[in-house]
């Protein structure tokens, strides 16, 4: 009798110890999951709105041919308010050094996860044809 | 019996467990698999951004302000444009160093391959098309702007505003035909102004010739360049001219999407797409 205890509480010790095992698996399996590629994409698609809207209003043209922010600003400071963005205007020649550089008015660039996407732009003023490309990043406040 | 009653509910609970394992393997493999997906197709989304924003800097460098407006119930389309002749830069050689630009500085940074044909727009003559039916034609050398219709759209009003930094010398309508389209232009230079109003034919020629000392200036309206229902200025004056244009065309198209008469090829390991450079309002 005391045998057949002995086996029933092994059998079980055994079973409870898989048991846990498989349930402990499926728990490491499930926590993989990850849903940053959504938060990406939906990231991504609203810098490019913002570039779009920047480049439509022709804010970026303003503040090429004014040397100033303040174009830039007036637009991103009425971005909604859950999102920073900042934008920097670079010549062709030289894409390190911005010549002009906007931060969204109450945003710090402290961050996770940011997108970045690149527009051209194409000043005429003065006559000549003057290439640039502004790069708007953004992130979540 | 209890013993193997207990070995059958042992194997029953390892059987489901198992199950359970296998069902969150195969969820967490489907969702990295999607999640695949889902970036792969996102660095494909960038081609239509990628496009706009061309469409958007040859525009700026077109230096056409225009629009088109289609009122299905009327069953009339309004094209409108803001021109200048000359424009603010050699249109040719601009939209060459801009394709210079893109391939040296631009291209290489986006997702794909990417390319611009901007033979077209480089040629002399810059061409905007409003969904195949109407065309915008601007000609650098000549200085010659024209509007054209291509597919039977009939023209119902013009409404020209238009002014020309000279002195006006006489004026002089060298062909008229009157007829069913009704005509608005108003003239100013740095001195003078004068209304036109009048009617035309669409299907044959009338030309306004505004003179000046050192050229004129030639409104063409209807039959221009073997195309009806058109419109064009014409110019041989050094004087610049600015124009606000709006024609009504009877037709009801169900969309006039802008596009530049210029390719742009882009492929990436899921997809290949050849589209005119799209401009979006």
């Amino acid at each position: 009798m005391q045998s057949k205890a002995f086996v029933i509480s092994a059998d079980s010790f055994i079973a409870f110890t898989l048991l846990l095992f498989l349930i402990m698996l499926s728990l490491f399996y499930l926590s993989q999951i990850s849903m940053t590629s959504w938060d990406y994409v939906d990231m991504v698609n609203i810098v490019r709105d913002e570039a779009t809207i920047l480049e439509k209003s022709r804010s970026l043209e303003s503040a090429i041919d004014q040397r100033s922010a303040e174009p830039l600003l007036s637009m991103l400071d009425a971005s909604p308010g859950e999102y920073c963005f900042d934008a920097a205007i670079f010549t062709a020649q030289n894409n390190s050094l911005p010549i002009v550089y906007a931060l969204k008015g109450g945003c710090d660039r402290s961050f996770s996860d940011l997108s970045s996407v690149e527009r051209t732009i194409v000043s005429t003023s003065g006559g000549v044809a003057k290439f640039y490309v502004a790069r708007i990043s953004g992130w979540v406040k | 019996m209890m013993s193997k009653k207990g070995f059958l509910f042992t194997i029953s609970v390892i059987f489901f467990a198992s199950t359970l394992v296998i069902f969150s393997q195969t969820y967490l493999s489907d969702n990295i698999l999607r999640e695949k997906l889902v970036l792969n197709n996102e660095k494909a989304g960038v081609q239509p951004f990628v496009s706009d924003d061309v469409a958007c800097d040859i525009y700026r460098i077109v230096g056409l302000d225009f629009d088109a407006r289609a009122n299905p119930v009327l069953g009339k389309v309004y094209l409108s444009f803001h021109d200048y002749i000359p424009k603010d830069v050699y249109v040719p050689s601009a939209v060459s160093s801009y394709s210079a630009f893109l391939d040296a500085n631009y291209f290489p940074r986006v997702a794909g391959d990417t390319s611009l044909d901007v033979s077209n727009l480089s040629d002399g003559t810059v061409e905007i098309f409003f969904n195949q039916i109407f065309g915008y034609y601007y000609n650098s050398t000549e200085r010659e702007a024209k509007i054209f219709q291509d597919n039977g759209a009939a023209l119902t009003r013009i409404d020209l505003n238009i002014d020309v930094s000279n002195d006006l010398n006489g004026f002089e309508w060298i062909t008229s035909n009157t007829g069913s389209v009704a005509v608005n232009i108003f003239y100013s230079d740095d001195s003078n102004s004068a209304d036109f109003t009048t009617t035309i034919n669409p299907l044959q020629e009338s030309r306004l010739r505004l003179k000046y000392l050192d050229g004129n200036v030639d409104i063409v309206l209807g039959y221009v360049s073997s195309k009806t229902n058109s419109f064009a200025v014409d110019s041989n004056t050094p004087a610049s001219i600015e124009y606000d244009l709006i024609l009504e065309y009877s037709s009801s198209p169900s969309s006039l999407p802008i596009a530049f008469n210029s390719r742009m090829d882009y492929s990436n390991p899921i997809m290949d797409a050849n589209t005119f450079v799209r401009h979006k309002n």
